[in-house]
This record gives C-alpha cells, structure tokens and sequence, in this order.
C-alpha cells in the first residue's frame, strides 16, 4: 500500500501555520470587526471551494446515472450546490460502488450514525480537532465581543429528496423544536450564557445568526464538535406535518395513537430520527433504506450529496452501508476475524488486539491504530470532598497526592495492561494538541517509592501496624477504598496493580466493584475515597475540562461538591477557595472571550496550576484505538484521532473511502 | 374433562396477571432504568449524550412518570394485545416478537426432533444389546451429554468449524440471505445453519430420553408377553417395534408438554453464544439494558407458553391414566 497520507508532523507544522494566521488575524484586527475566515486547510482533504463549475464537470455513480438517464433524477449539476464542498482524498481518488459492511452491538449503534458517520455539522473539526473547516456553512464571521456569529450557508444544498436546505430549517429546529417544551424539556447547555438561551435569526435565506446574551467564547468549539449534529437533522418542509404548530395538536395525538404512541412528541420524535423513518429527508452521504426490525440496517448513496472529490466525483464513492445487528460483542469479534466487517472502530477494543492481529491473514484485513482521543482512559482521583475530616485531610494534602503520583510504576503498567502501547503520562491535552505542554504531561510521572515513602514521612504519617501499613494520625490504618464500575476491562488491572504499589509505600488499598449506577450516585454525593473514569475530549481540553477544574458534579470525580457550586451558580454544593477557586474562574474568562490566544494564555495557567496541585493522575496517555481495515477498503487513513466530539469516523472522511472493485 | 379444562383456564388468568406483577417488581428492583444503562453502554463506547438529550428521552419515554402508572398503563394495553414501545428498538414490542417466537419455535422442534430421534434409535439399541460395546459407548457418551452445558458445546463447535473449517457457524442464514424474500435457496440456507443449534439444543435433551427409553425398555423386554411373541417365531426387528417400545413410549408422552418452554428458555445462552435470532438473546439484552416493556412482555409470554405447556402436559396424562382425578 502506497503511503500518502500526511504525516503527524506535517500536520502539525500546518496546524502551527493555521493557528499563527488566525493570531495575526485577531492581532490586526483594530476597530472593525474581523471577520474570521474559515483558515484554508492545507493538510487535510483540503476542504477548498471549487472555482464556478462548469455543467460537465461532475462526474456520478454508475446506479445514479442509470436513473438519470431513465428520467428519475435530475442531472447531477441539478443535483449539486454551486460551490460543493471539494474533499481531496487522503490517498487516491476512488471508484464507485460496493457495500460497506459493519456490525452493531443492538439497534443504537445505527442511531448514532447521524454523528459518527455523517458529522453533518454546519462546521467541523479537521482530522485532529486543531482546526475549523467549513461544511454546511462555507463561511462565517465572529463579532468582536463573542456574543453574534453569523454563518453562510453553501448555496443550493438539497435534501436527499431534492427539496432545497435553507436557513428555514435551522429556524424550524430553533422556534419548533427547542422552542416546544414537550420536544425540549431543557434548553441545550452549550447553547445557553449564565442561563440565558441563545437567539437565533435568519437574515436571508442563507444566512443563520445566533446571538447570545453575553459573551460565548467557545460557540464554535461545541458546535464543530457532537452537539452541532442534531441542528441538520430538520427538514421543515417534511416535519412540519408531525408538529403541533402546524397541524392541531388533538389530529396529531389521534395519528401518534394510531401508531402506538401515546402523544404527539412521541410520533414527532419518532418520525425525525433517520433509523426509524425511510422518509425522513436527510443531508447525510447515505440515507436509510432498510431499517429495524429488518436486519441488516441498509443504508443507500444520497443522490443529493453536496460533496465532489478533486476531479469532481459526487461522493459518496461507496453505495450502501450494511450493518448487521448482534446481540453480544463477542460475535461482533468473531465475525470481525472471519473478515466480516470492511471498516470499524466502534467496538474494536485493544484488549482484543492479539486475536485480531492473529488473524489479519486469514481475515483479509489490517488493524490500523488510531490515537484514542482522550487523554487516558483511565484518570485517577482522591475525593477532594471526602466527608471523614482525617481523610479530607489527607487527600487534601497535595504531598499525599504526589506521593501517590511517584508510588505508580507507569512502565510496568503500560506493558502489563496496554500490551506494550502508549506513554506514562498525566491526564493532559493529547500531545496533538496545541494546548499541550509537556512538563505538565510528564509531571510526576518518574516512578520513585523512594520520594513517595519520604512525602509520607513528611506528612507525619511515620507510625505504622504490624503489617507494616501507615497509621493516620487518628491511630486508624490507613485504609483507602477503591471504587469503580465495571465498564472497562482495564480498570480492574490497574486497581490490583496499584494496590501493590501502594502497599510498598505503607497504604493500604481495598478494591471495590461497584455497579454502575450505584457507584455513580455514590460518586456524585462524595462518598468514595477514589475512583477511576475515563478522559473526555482532551485533543481540545476547552470542550469538557472535568480532570482540570470542578467542572461537572458527574464528571468531575476528585471535586464533585465543589463542582456542584460551579453548575448551580453558588446554591448547592461547597464553594471552593484557592486555586480550586482559580481554575474556575479562570474557565469563565476563556468562555467570555472568542480570542483564540486568550484560550490559550488562559488555559495554560490553568494547567500550570494543575502541574502544582496533581489533582488527578493517571498511568499511560496516547493511547490506541483499534480499527478493523479490509484491504479491500481505500482512503481510510492511518492516523487519525479517534473521539465523540471528532464524531470518529465522521472526522476522516468516510464518503471518500472506497471499495476496490 | 372438558370442566376441568375450563377451570385450569380461569386459574391461569390470576397466575399470569401474579406473573406480570413480579416480572414488573423485578425488573424494577435494579437501581437505575432504561435511561441510566443506555447513557452508560453510549458512554462505554466514547460517546457522551448532552444532559438535555437525556431529559428528552427520559419525557419521550415516560420514565419521568411513577413505576405503578407505567405499569397500569402497560397492563392496560396488554389486555388489548398490545405490548408496549420497546425503547432501544424503537418499535412496538409486537413488531419484534412475533419473528423471533417464529424461529424459536423452528430451533425449539428441530432440537426436539433430534432429541427424540437420537434418544429413540439409541436407547433401543442401548436396550436391545444391553451390554455390549455399544451400550457403554452410548452409555458413556450420554452422560457426557448430559454433563455438558449447552453453551460449551456451543463454544466449541463454533472453535471447531472456525478453526478446522473456517466457517462460521452463528445465525440461521448466511449474510445474502438473512434480508432476502422466502426461497428454497433461502429454506436451504436456513437447513444449513440449523443443524448446529438443533444439535447443541438437543443434545441434553436427547442424552436425557436415552437413558429413559433405555430402563423403560429393558422393563418391558424381560416381561412375558416379548418371551410369549418371540416364541411364536415374530421377527425381532418388528417384535421390539411394534410391542414393548410402544409402551416403553409413554414419558415420552408425557414430556411432550413442558418440553417446549423447557426449549425456549433452556436454549436462551446458547441463542446469545450462536447468535441465532430468536427470543432468547433479544430477552437477556432488554433485561441487561432494562428495556422494561419489552422485557415484561418476553416473560409474560414465556410463562404463558409454560403454563399451557403444563396444561397440555395435564391433560395428555389424565387421558393417559385413568386414575389422575380431575377434581380439586
């Protein structure tokens, strides 16, 4: 296989390139406000705009052209937008036809295709997050004080049945579906400053303007990412017979009852998801058109898409998708080395790596490693709000916590438990990143029973019981329950290993499974001493800093009392004090400022003081993420990041992969 | 008789309606619900779910109503032949059950076909040559049979023809036929998949009716009315047939009637290991994700096919033996 795919490094030289430019953009703005451009990228299948198109031009898949010469569809420059969105493709330009084969793990996992497959977004990350790259939007400007963005959408874009998509369906999704309390029983966070919904208004047909109260600094950064997808997702034209607005509300809840339903948000909700509705008009590469109960789920070309490759194929190349559904994921992996599955990541877990590299032969495929994307998947954390005064203390005491730090022997975990793959490290941005630094990353990472031993010492817990385990300065063993959920194989290897680490250094460590809803509410109410979870996002640490500040009473495991204070605006919880304190409002001036170098300024010193305080650790980062290949499959690259926010495998392209005929 | 039918049928109405009350209480008792273990398996797989979209579903759903609501409502509806929305399917439960019972009930007959014709062939034989080689091989191997968990055999088969064969053995179609219309191409596919679960399923079986036709027979061989027709020059073949297997026939009878929720829920791990798509595998995951509804319904109608299945299994045996009574 020839390899012309761009190299890390050269990503990030033009990454740096990118990041300098909206730099010198934002340093030269002055008094009128700078429109910033999406920044062309130059190591992507460069999302470029193509010159004025001439009639013959585009070039189509074989089955469409059959209908078009049949007169069932309109010639494919009907078809396309004017400018379509031009994808260079990271290897070769591919042939048309086949069918993709995957396999889900019960029905949900075709329901999130309208994320991870299509990442319909209005704009979207590059391969590795470090840029903004125009979609539906093919331009847009930000106001100078983060409250007004404004987005042009492309021109002529159709909905798979050919009806055109127009700033009337994002307004549609704005006043009829997030305006209906039935529909929306909250407001969406991310779209919300200090508790005050966002505005949005259409200034022409292909305009879109969202305004927010005050300041929103990291609009763009979530709306590039999942929680831009559902937007797309609206064909007013065909929705509007299933709303309340527009039909009366006792004829809907008649239709809902008719299909099972018992109210009108039931049969409306039902109708706009993609894997329960064929009719359902989507802007996706491929549109449903065999669904559950019917298995496999079939999903069929979009003859509407608004993308061409660099010699003006409408994409996507490949025909349909199939997937199969399967109850259990240990026949998902059986089926996976019998060579069954052309392309997936979903459920392709490393500890099953062996038996899938065993087998690549026999397969016809190859196990490509991706980086997970994020920063661990398994960050550690003491209660900071732990309710017995002696262990708040202890916890509390950052010697305690780099002591911790130091007793870990990283390398011996990464063998044992990560076959080998990823790096010690602490829970950090991805190396990727531009908001890495590496003394951060590496900080207390050496691994030093030694240090750890004499910070003990230091902390005055020098007695010890005839089995050799510190005393607290309560005269009780020091005793510290580890409590987790049984959601990755992992975690349960790492407890045992920590546990002898810790017994080195005089701490007893007890290991508790727990169930997980059960260990969740115990989390969130700070009753556990320490427990595990995974990173969320950190190839842009911006969108969920759970590990670096009191971010979120769910997520923020070392600090959810003092998270609680921070979502609730000071009513509930503990209010924290000093560099607690710090993180958060150092979080709220990034918010408040669209500035890309005050992100970046800001979100430094909040690392710094994460380096001095070690709030959380964690034992290996740059971590794989496994994806089955089929030598059949073209145009998938070899690196990529792989993550929710990414909407992984949406972020490398999937309607430029191909099927060699 | 026809009395005590219809009272057996009017006491089944209060043992289904306690049924469906402790099916609900149970898959209740678990901390958390539907919402909870879907936001969790999302979770395990790199997602992360907004809050506002959970609230949706919750609403969507109606989770956000009490549990004896949910439950009057569901039962309700039941009355009415309606089962309910399962909610990780997003379908009627009726639209997914139907199929399924469809092909538990070709696996189900098939492993009791085979059961009932290994345990018949070989239990004559084991009878007839009491003794012999065979005997102790058959002997042997039964209880082999009945020592081995279904699954196991299940893993291993499928190691075997992965490993030996390179196929594939899960599912009942090949992957171009499990959407094509009903073919003989199709009915062909299906034999070829089928053989595998009939067997696995009905090994046990089978090793069980062994053993029982085997004592049975040697009962009925040692008594006079054999001595009586063998001495009268009867062909041996036709002897054993035609007298003391008829009589040595009657547990199997007898069985008959539990045989089949036996099946359905004894085949339910080796459905889930084979990935075959019947009930059982669709049972075990709306438990494992607390899709209430659907799961409600899965044990509604498996107690249902148990209790008729007893039912049927009384009846055969009071027009078998005179002396059941059908009184109280």
């Amino acid at each position: 296989m020839t390899q012309k795919h761009i190299s890390r490094r050269r990503f990030l030289q033009a990454s740096a390139f990118a990041t300098a430019g909206a730099v010198l953009a934002a340093c030269g703005g002055g008094a009128a406000p700078a429109p910033e451009e999406a920044p062309a990228a130059a190591a992507e299948p460069a999302a470029a705009e193509a010159p004025a198109a001439a009639a013959s031009q585009y070039n189509e898949a074989p089955m469409l052209a059959e209908m078009v010469a049949n007169g069932d569809l309109p010639p494919v420059d009907q078809r396309l937008p004017s400018n379509p969105l031009v994808i260079e493709p990271w290897d070769e330009i591919g042939q048309y036809g086949g069918t993709w084969r995957r396999i889900a793990v019960g029905p949900g996992d075709a329901g999130i295709y309208r994320f991870r497959l299509m990442y319909p977004q209005l704009i979207r990350y590059s391969i590795n997050g470090t840029e903004y790259i125009p979609n539906l939007a093919e331009s847009w400007e930000v106001s100078d004080d983060a409250t007004t963005y404004t987005f042009h959408l492309r021109k002529g874009v159709k909905w798979s049945d050919g009806e055109p998509f127009t700033s009337e369906d994002l307004m549609f999704w704005y006043e009829d579906k997030l305006g209906d309390e039935d529909l929306a029983p909250s407001f969406p966070v991310w779209l919300t400053v200090g508790g005050e919904p966002v505005v949005m208004d259409a200034p022409d047909e292909f305009t879109i303007r969202f305004t927010f109260p005050a300041p929103h600094g990291l609009f763009l950064t979530f709306l590039a990412g999942a929680s831009g997808a559902e937007m797309t997702w609206h064909p007013k034209h065909y929705l509007s017979q299933f709303h309340r607005n527009y039909v009366d509300e006792a004829e809907l809840t008649t239709m809902a009852q008719e299909d099972e339903f018992e109210f009108w948000h039931q049969l409306f909700t039902n109708r706009a998801t993609q894997r329960l509705n064929l009719d359902l008009p989507v802007l996706f590469a491929w549109r449903f058109t065999q669904i559950t109960p019917e298995v496999p789920i079939v999903m069929e070309r979009n003859p509407y898409y608004w993308k061409v490759d660099s010699a003006g194929n409408q994409l996507p190349y490949i025909d349909k998708v199939s997937t199969d559904v399967v109850e259990d994921a240990e026949v998902l992996n059986l089926r996976a080395v019998a060579g069954e599955i052309d392309m997936q990541n979903r459920h392709i877990l490393m500890e099953n790596f062996s038996l899938f590299k065993e087998n690549e032969e026999a397969g016809n495929y190859e196990i490509f490693l991706w980086t997970y994307g994020n920063t661990s998947d398994a960050v550690l954390s003491f209660n900071l709000c732990h309710p017995d005064p002696v262990l708040h203390e202890i916890f509390n005491d950052k010697r305690f916590r780099f002591a911790m730090s130091h007793a870990m022997n990283r390398n011996e975990v990464v063998e044992a438990v990560y076959l080998g793959q990823g790096e010690p490290g602490q829970p950090s941005p991805l190396s990727t990143s531009s908001f890495y630094d590496e003394s951060q990353a590496k900080n207390a990472t050496e691994y030093n029973p030694d240090l750890a031993n004499s910070l003990l010492d230091e902390m005055g817990l020098t007695e010890k019981d005839a089995n050799g385990i510190r005393l607290r300065p309560d005269g009780e063993t020091l005793s510290i329950t580890f409590s987790y959920a049984p959601v990755f194989g992992a975690w349960s290897s790492i407890a045992e290993l920590m546990q002898k680490y810790l017994a080195a250094v005089g701490v007893q460590l007890n290991l508790k499974e727990e169930a997980r809803p059960l260990w969740s509410q115990r989390v969130q109410a700070s009753e556990h001493d320490m427990t595990v979870w995974t990173g969320s996002s950190e190839f842009n640490p911006l969108i969920d800093p759970r590990h670096f500040l009191p971010f979120a009473q769910g997520s923020s495991h070392h600090a959810a009392c003092y998270a609680l204070w921070y979502q609730s605006g000071g009513a509930n919880g503990v209010e924290p004090t000093g560099d607690l304190r710090k993180v958060i409002d150092l979080y709220e001036a990034i918010k408040a400022t669209a500035d890309n170098d005050e992100h970046h300024r800001l979100f430094q010193e909040i690392l710094d003081i994460n380096k001095e305080n070690l709030w959380t650790f964690s034992m290996a980062v740059s971590l794989p993420s496994p994806v089955v290949v089929s030598k059949n499959m073209g145009n998938v690259p070899r690196q990529a990041i792989a993550t929710w926010h990414l909407q992984t495998p949406g972020n490398t392209w999937p309607e430029q992969y191909f099927l060699r005929q | 008789m026809s009395s005590f039918i219809f009272r057996r049928f009017l006491l089944m109405i209060p043992t289904l309606f306690m049924i469906s009350l402790i099916s609900f209480i149970v898959i209740e008792l678990p901390p958390g619900d539907y919402i909870t273990s879907y936001i969790a398996n999302r979770m395990a797989q790199g997602d992360s779910p907004r809050q506002d979209e959970i609230d949706a579903l919750t609403k969507q759903y109606g989770l956000d109503q009490p549990v004896q609501i949910r439950y009057l409502k569901w039962l309700a509806n039941v009355v009415q032949g309606k089962f309910g929305f399962s909610f990780e399917w997003q379908l009627p439960v009726s639209d997914l059950i139907w199929d399924r019972l469809g092909f538990t009930v070709i696996v189900a007959l098939s492993a009791l076909l085979f059961s009932w014709f290994v345990g018949l062939v070989v239990g004559i034989l084991s009878a007839v040559y009491q003794y012999s080689v065979w005997d102790y091989l058959f002997t042997a191997l039964s209880f082999i049979g009945l020592g081995t968990p279904n699954f196991l055999l299940a893993l291993i088969l499928m190691w075997m023809a992965f490993a030996y064969f390179g196929v594939n053995i899960s599912g009942l179609f090949s992957r171009e036929f499990v959407d094509a219309p009903w073919s003989i191409a199709k009915f062909v596919d299906l034999l070829k998949h089928l053989w595998a679960p009939a067997i696995i399923v009905g090994t046990a079986g089978s090793a069980g009716l062994v053993r029982t036709m085997r004592a049975n027979l040697l009962d009925e061989l040692s008594k006079p009315y054999v001595e009586t027709g063998r001495a009268k020059g009867l062909n041996e073949l036709r002897l054993v047939l035609k007298y003391p297997t008829r009589v040595a026939l009657n547990p199997f009878v007898s069985t008959m009637g539990w045989a089949l929720p036996q099946l359905v829920s004894g085949s339910i791990i080796v459905s889930v290991v084979l990935s075959l798509p019947t009930t059982g595998p669709l049972l075990l995951r709306s438990l494992l994700t607390q899709d209430m509804y659907l799961a409600a319904s899965f044990l509604l109608m498996l107690s249902t096919l148990t209790i008729i299945g007893t039912l049927i299994s009384d009846i055969l045996l009071a027009l078998l033996d005179p002396r059941i009574r059908m009184g109280g």
